[in-house]
């Protein structure tokens, strides 16, 4: 069959669609809210993870305001301190980052990568009319609303406060905490509840792009972006039982069943002839170190889930801004897989003070330095495709340069804790939270930034404002590094993390006055954030009419229309060439040859992606 | 206002450097269990003396009649120069150069002679080593020679080490009720009764000595949460967080000790119950009436003599008149009764007031001098409880006394701690009585003051809430535990018999007889987390 | 405006640099150098991956300054169409994993050292000076009892009656290896030493041995640096290094103190008795 063929017989069938159109005009709930269609379940994970963002990010200050100005009246929770003059309780502190991280982990990061770009992109980029199985990818999301629901029923019974990684025994004896009543057993349902949404996304993904793309999309031609989701849906097939299971064994060595079910109250993590807050000595023989291992288990793994997609999506946006190719296409997708890949034996970096056998120490230390050797690759090659481009500063470019540059700090403060003898300093200090901020934050969120204002129009159909793009990026970028840059100086300053009251320690004294600086840029950084809100939101209605294809891109998604409608292309897509043919010379009529035009002539000059010129 | 001329009253103003924030809003808590049956009245009028007395937290006041030492200064004006006065302290003063000139900032200093006697100046900084300060602007220009008195600098720097360190578990009012509190397990001191557990002395009522606030400061309470705050705390803060400790108690328990009076004069049902009283005297006229006519009924019934016939019938006529006249009384005392209350209220309220006029200051004074006693009784030489004689050596035959004594009828510290020591005697399992409210307790166990569940110690673990040393036992042995079930051992022990108890209960946790759950701890070993078991 | 931006690009890691350089002068560094000789060995290493993350830091902020630069000022009617370079690939793979790999290498002696039982001094190891026992919220520390001649005896695993205990506080004889047993009663806790470049977490249930060789007197902070509930902040003690006489008196002191049943030491009891 032509390729012209296909294209008329579907064009009549796309006809025959808008003529029948009025007939099977979907109800309202069925199109905007249980909608099994991908575009807006991913609009629809867009819309409640920035809505978290600000959750998190308020949580967020709320921490910094007690760091830098401790025990004072903070100016968003301190009415509710009142009685006591505005100041917070201790436990309320511990209560506070425990759920900023817990909230931006799971409800911002994970799903906005994953659920938001993932949903939305991965069908369109492929040339597929939805997902593989619309019903769970609906299910996917809904299963986010118990998520929430279970972390607002643990704030309101009083906040989980063991941190985030919620290591035994300060998470599973429930009178070790005060969060331990049912806080601490909602939180750990309320992942469960992630885990299963992720779940149900990664399923879908590896089967839609494994098996949904279009005529011609062979593996090499996939833009890096669909590549990287690939990879992260294969880590969360893979690391995330592992979660639930440890999640499951902590909830029922923290359930206290009486009767018949009493024999459910399990030991798994809880050491035998402790006495915690003088109940009664705890029984059995469970080992608290076995969480910390089933938990990094996922939770390195999920470091990557929340950087691969950011990075693919960079990748694609910087080859389309440049107007050149990717540099070293192969490079990058061996380099993620290889990240992926060593992503499963560093685990044990998190723990090499934790008191397990010294010589694991050693192999993860190993593991863990030679990771950042596809990182590096990948910076290299980034800056290979930004080198002889034509470039223009919009707000996409400059996210992804930052995305660049943030990444790159992140990724050599990484060395200082992967190097075993000085992770012995440096572990809980702030060193690690400037570290893992520079990554989760300045490169992944920097990325969804770009990520956003890049494919705005194809979801809206309007392009959002460039100035108050820029705006954005500007607060965001300065509040960003004034906030965490001067973090790594507290790290080498000794300040450890999770301190209500830090300044009781004589050597932490003098570092009041860095962190109220930082609390300050904290708080630039936090506001910037209405500006993205208000952008996107009156976007919507002012921005300027974007086309099918606003940048001059090559992926498939730019030959549908914007919005797409229901099955995404009027026209089926046969993909006849890589993703980054931008200024391919055999094609003398525009700078950019959409992986849609069919060829030229009978010849065949135009190559996959990835061989080298 | 004589109260407050003779106590001389040192005012301190809020601004709180380092603590600021919205403090308006934060307040002493009301002592809620025992407010609850007094009149609201008189809640009043006891918050208004705690008030003027005491003031709020970010404005208290130092009421020199208690025994806390605020830090007062006193001394004679050397020099003026603009704002700046120089000051010569007096030998007897507070040294004032540990503290923060912060803390000194909106103290008054209170002019005692010349020509300004009585007047006050407010200080703006006070430099403690040059004996200079700087007065906010006012028209009270003291003059070279006058003499002052100055203080409260302690109290406000306990406050504001109290409020980072202690406030969030013990409470603003030092109630043990602070956000935190209810997670711990015991539960924070309240310090409102007064009543302090591990005490040196034998003085009364559980009061501490000052040493004692610092021992447990210091070194914290092992077992509990308290923590140890050596070496966080430096001297001169640690004193301020004691005395800040003791005013809070002191302040507490004058609370604690009016509401108490109150309750019986001024209680919170009083009105209601003085216009029922006509009601339920008439009630029960309507019952005796009734009960009359039934008698007489009966009576007729068994009556068989026709003649004493018209003579019931007569006398069932007079009762059913009275019964009438009963029933009338009780409908009127019935509408009567809202006007009655209104009265009675009206009558409270001229007593409380009449009461507050003459009787109030009488109260307090004696509250106050009856405290003060108190507090400064354990201070006194020879308080301290020093035993007769050294410590019996610690041999096989004085531990073998001392169990005997243990599981004796004299001692019997088996009844509560059991038969392995393990905290959990026979006692554990009665139900006790609340001696307070003569109520039994909710469920088997033993009850502290504070009506919380409260366990014996376990003593084969080796932790000693009271401290380790020979000498904290013995005193924990002959004063008991102040608040708790646990008794002072009876007069009847000597010495040399307490102190084979003392070398009993320390072997208790290596006595192989006694059965322990011992942690099974694992040393770590080159090979990693799989250490021998030991 | 793209010179804004690329100046903004370029500005941005100047400034880090800067900053990060002056840093020190702001006491925005280590507190004051090691006290032991590991520690400075641990600095050591620290500062070698300073050198070569700084360096790699300016060189790609600068070749990313570069090619936006480049980029951005691009006269060229169309972008230079390559899809990437095998050499160049190679070069930028080679060459970052020997450095990384002589890094991960270089490192293992020091934690060897640091962790490895069969590492430890002899004398230390033979030897521990006392139990550290992390509990919500403090440090309680257990030292062994002492013999007729004041001399310490062995630390057992088990308390022993006669031992020695104090909260908070905790004494080191300067200039000889001593071990520490570390314990916890509750949850986790760390043992963190800033000063000595030390850390160890104390996990329920273990007793993991640590040992420093502390080369400087002097009263330096001991806080916990994993999270242990409401009060990880407040774990404050101190560690005192002292000469081997002060620490000895120390000893003597505590066992004076922990013996007084208000009359006089149990030494003068049992010279009495004779």
């Amino acid at each position: 069959m032509s390729a012209t063929g296909v294209a008329l017989e579907h064009g009549h069938d796309h006809d025959h669609a808008h003529g029948a159109h009025g007939h099977h005009e979907l109800s309202f709930v069925k199109k905007y809210v249980f909608s099994t269609d991908h575009k807006m379940i991913g609009m629809q994970f867009l819309f409640t993870t920035l809505l978290m963002m600000m959750v998190g990010g308020a949580l967020a200050l709320g921490v910094r305001w007690q760091v830098a100005f401790p025990w004072t009246s903070m100016p968003l929770f301190g009415p509710l301190f009142a009685e006591s003059g505005g100041q917070i309780s201790p436990e309320f502190y511990t209560m506070l980052f425990t759920m900023h991280a817990t909230v931006m982990i799971f409800l911002v990061i994970i799903p906005v990568l994953a659920g938001a770009f993932g949903n939305f992109l991965i069908p369109l980029m492929i040339g597929a009319d939805d997902m593989a199985f619309p019903v769970l990818n609906m299910l996917s999301y809904w299963f986010m609303i118990p998520a929430i629901a279970c972390f607002g029923l643990s704030f309101y019974f009083g906040g989980a406060a063991a941190g985030w990684t919620a290591y035994p025994l300060l998470a599973d004896i429930r009178a070790a905490a005060p969060s331990s009543g049912s806080a601490q057993t909602f939180w750990l349902l309320g992942v469960t509840f992630v885990g299963v949404s992720s779940m149900m996304g990664s399923v879908n993904y590896m089967t839609t792009i494994i098996n949904m793309r279009a005529p011609g999309m062979t593996l090499f031609r996939m833009p890096l972006t669909i590549w990287a989701m690939l990879i992260t849906a294969i880590l969360q097939a893979f690391a995330l039982p592992v979660l639930t299971a440890a999640g499951f064994m902590q909830v029922f060595d923290r359930l206290d069943f009486g009767g018949p079910l009493e024999g459910i109250h399990t030991v798994f993590f809880i050491p035998a002839g402790l006495v915690v807050n003088n109940a009664d000595p705890t029984v059995g023989g469970g080992q608290p170190l076995l969480w910390q291992h089933l938990f990094w288990f996922y939770s390195h793994p999920a470091v990557y889930i929340m950087l691969l997609p950011a990075m693919g999506m960079v990748s694609d946006m910087l080859a389309c801004m440049c107007r050149k190719p990717v540099f070293g296409y192969k490079p990058m997708v061996f380099s993620m897989s290889a990240i992926a890949g060593l992503g499963f034996i560093v685990w044990g970096h998190h723990m090499f003070i934790s008191g397990m056998n010294p010589a694991l120490g050693m192999t993860f230390m190993l593991s863990t330095i030679m990771i950042a050797l596809p990182s590096a690759v990948k910076v290299f090659n980034w800056i290979g495709t930004i080198w002889g481009g034509r470039l223009q500063f919009n707000t996409v470019t400059l996210y992804c340069a930052a995305f660049i540059s943030m990444f790159i700090v992140g990724g050599l403060s990484g060395i200082f804790m992967a190097a075993v003898p000085v992770d012995i300093y440096f572990h809980d200090t702030y060193m690690i939270v400037a570290h893992f901020h520079y990554v989760v934050f300045g490169t992944t969120l920097f990325g969804v930034f770009a990520g956003i204002q890049f494919w705005y129009p194809k979801m809206f159909g309007r392009k959002m404002n460039e100035t108050l793009g820029k705006w954005h990026f500007f607060l965001s970028f300065i509040g960003f590094n004034g906030a965490f840059f001067p973090m790594h100086m507290l790290g080498i300053a000794g300040f450890p993390r999770r301190y209500a009251d830090p300044y009781i320690h004589p050597y932490l004294e003098h570092l009041m006055p860095l962190n109220q600086f930082i609390t300050v840029s904290a708080i630039i950084m936090g506001f910037g954030q209405f500006l993205l809100l208000y952008n996107f939101g009156t976007s919507w209605f002012l921005g300027e009419k974007a086309g099918r294809n606003p940048w001059g891109a090559n992926g498939l998604e730019w030959s549908a229309p914007s919005p797409p409608g229901h099955g995404n292309f009027d026209v089926p897509p046969v993909c006849y060439r890589g993703p980054y043919e931008y200024s391919n010379p055999n094609n003398p009529d525009q700078d950019f040859w959409m992986q849609t035009d069919p060829p030229k002539s009978k010849k065949k000059p135009e190559g996959d992606a990835g061989h080298g010129h | 206002m004589s109260v407050r001329w003779q106590s001389l009253i040192v005012g301190l103003a809020c601004a709180l450097a380092g603590c600021g924030g919205d403090g308006s809003q934060m307040r002493f808590v009301e002592n809620s269990t025992l407010a609850k049956p007094v009149h609201r009245k008189a809640r009043v009028v006891v918050t208004k003396q705690l008030e003027e007395h005491f003031g709020t937290p970010l404005n208290s006041v130092a009421w020199l009649k208690l025994p806390v030492k605020y830090g007062r200064a006193e001394g004679k004006v050397t020099a003026i120069e603009d704002q700046t006065v120089t000051v010569e302290l007096n030998a007897e003063s507070a040294d004032l150069t540990g503290f923060d000139a912060a803390d000194f900032a909106g103290t008054e200093l209170l002019l005692t002679s010349g020509a300004n006697q009585g007047k006050t100046v407010t200080l703006v900084t006070f430099d403690g080593k040059k004996k200079t300060f700087e007065m906010a602007a006012s028209d009270v220009v003291p003059a070279v020679n006058d003499q002052f008195v100055a203080g409260g600098n302690v109290l406000r720097h306990g406050r504001k080490l109290y409020a980072r360190h202690c406030q969030h578990c013990h409470g603003i009012s030092g109630d043990g009720d602070g956000p935190t509190a209810k997670y711990l397990n015991p539960r924070p001191r309240d310090y409102r009764q007064g009543k302090f557990k591990f005490t040196s002395t034998a003085g009364p009522a559980g009061k501490a000595t000052r040493d004692d606030l610092r021992r447990i400061v210091g070194q914290g309470i092992p077992g509990t949460y308290m923590p140890a705050f050596v070496p966080m705390l430096k001297d001169g803060e640690m004193t301020a967080i004691i005395e800040y400790v003791r005013w809070l108690a002191l302040r507490g328990e004058v609370e604690w000790q009016l509401l108490g009076q109150f309750k019986e004069d001024y209680a919170a049902d009083r009105a209601k119950k003085e216009a029922k009283e006509p009601v339920d005297q008439a009630k029960s006229a309507v019952d005796q009436a009734k009960l009359a006519i039934k008698e007489i009924d009966e009576t007729i019934k068994a009556n068989t003599d026709e003649s004493k016939k018209a003579e019931l019938d007569g006398s069932k006529k007079e009762a059913k008149a009275a019964l009438a006249a009963a029933e009338k009384e009780l409908d009127k005392a019935k509408s009567q009764m809202s006007a009655k209350e209104t009265e009675a209220e009206k009558q409270l309220d001229t007593q409380l007031k009449e009461f507050e006029k003459a009787g109030l200051a009488e109260l307090l004074e004696e509250v106050t001098g009856d405290l003060a006693d108190k507090w400064n009784a354990v201070e006194e030489e020879g308080a301290l409880i020093i035993p007769e004689m050294a410590r019996v050596p610690d041999s096989a035959e004085s531990r073998k006394n001392g169990k005997e004594l243990f599981f004796g009828k004299v001692a019997n510290c088996v009844n509560c701690h059991g038969l392995a020591g393990k905290g959990n005697g026979a006692q554990t399992e009665e139900v006790g009585k609340n001696l307070r409210t003569g109520e039994l307790y909710p469920a088997p166990g033993l009850y502290d003051d504070w009506d919380q569940p409260i366990k014996p110690r376990d003593l084969t673990r080796g932790i000693y809430r009271g401290g380790r040393r020979p000498i904290d036992l013995y005193r924990r042995l002959t004063q008991g535990i102040k608040g708790t079930p646990m008794p002072g051992a009876p007069k009847t022990l000597k010495p040399e018999q307490i102190w084979d108890l003392v070398n009993y209960v320390l072997s208790i946790p290596f006595d192989p007889s006694t059965p322990k759950a011992a942690p099974a701890h694992s040393v770590v070993g080159q090979s990693g987390e799989k250490g021998h078991a030991n | 405006m793209r010179k804004f931006w690329c100046g903004f690009f370029i500005f941005w890691p100047i400034a880090a640099v800067v900053y990060s350089a002056v840093s020190p002068q702001f006491n925005w560094w280590f507190p004051g150098p090691s006290v032991t000789e590991l520690g400075q060995r641990i600095d050591n290493l620290f500062y070698l991956i300073l050198i070569i993350v700084t360096a790699v830091f300016i060189g790609t902020q600068v070749a990313l300054g570069y090619v936006l630069w480049r980029a951005s000022h691009s006269k060229a009617e169309r972008a230079w169409f390559t899809h990437g370079s095998h050499n160049l690939e190679v070069i930028w793979s080679v060459v970052p994993s020997v450095i990384l790999l002589f890094l991960a290498l270089y490192q293992m002696d020091v934690w060897a050292l640091f962790r490895v039982q069969s590492f430890f001094p002899k004398e230390a190891l033979n030897a521990p000076v006392a139990e550290v026992t992390a509990r919500q919220f403090e440090w309680r520390i257990r030292y062994p009892g002492l013999d007729e001649h004041g001399v310490p005896k062995k630390l057992h695993l088990k308390p022993q009656p006669d031992d020695l205990y104090t909260v908070n506080d905790l004494h080191v004889p300067i200039g000889r290896p001593v071990m520490i047993n570390l314990r916890s009663d509750d949850v986790q806790h760390s043992f963190f030493l800033p000063h000595l470049r030390i850390k160890q977490d104390a996990v329920p249930g273990q007793i993991i041995p640590i040992w420093f060789k502390p080369e400087r007197q002097g009263n330096f902070d001991l806080a916990c640096a994993e999270l242990c509930g409401w009060g990880h902040y407040k774990m404050r003690a101190q560690l005192i290094v002292e000469r081997e006489v002060e620490f000895q008196a120390y000893l003597q002191k505590l066992r004076a103190d922990q013996n007084y049943d208000g009359h006089a030491t149990p030494s003068a009891v049992a010279k009495k008795d004779e």
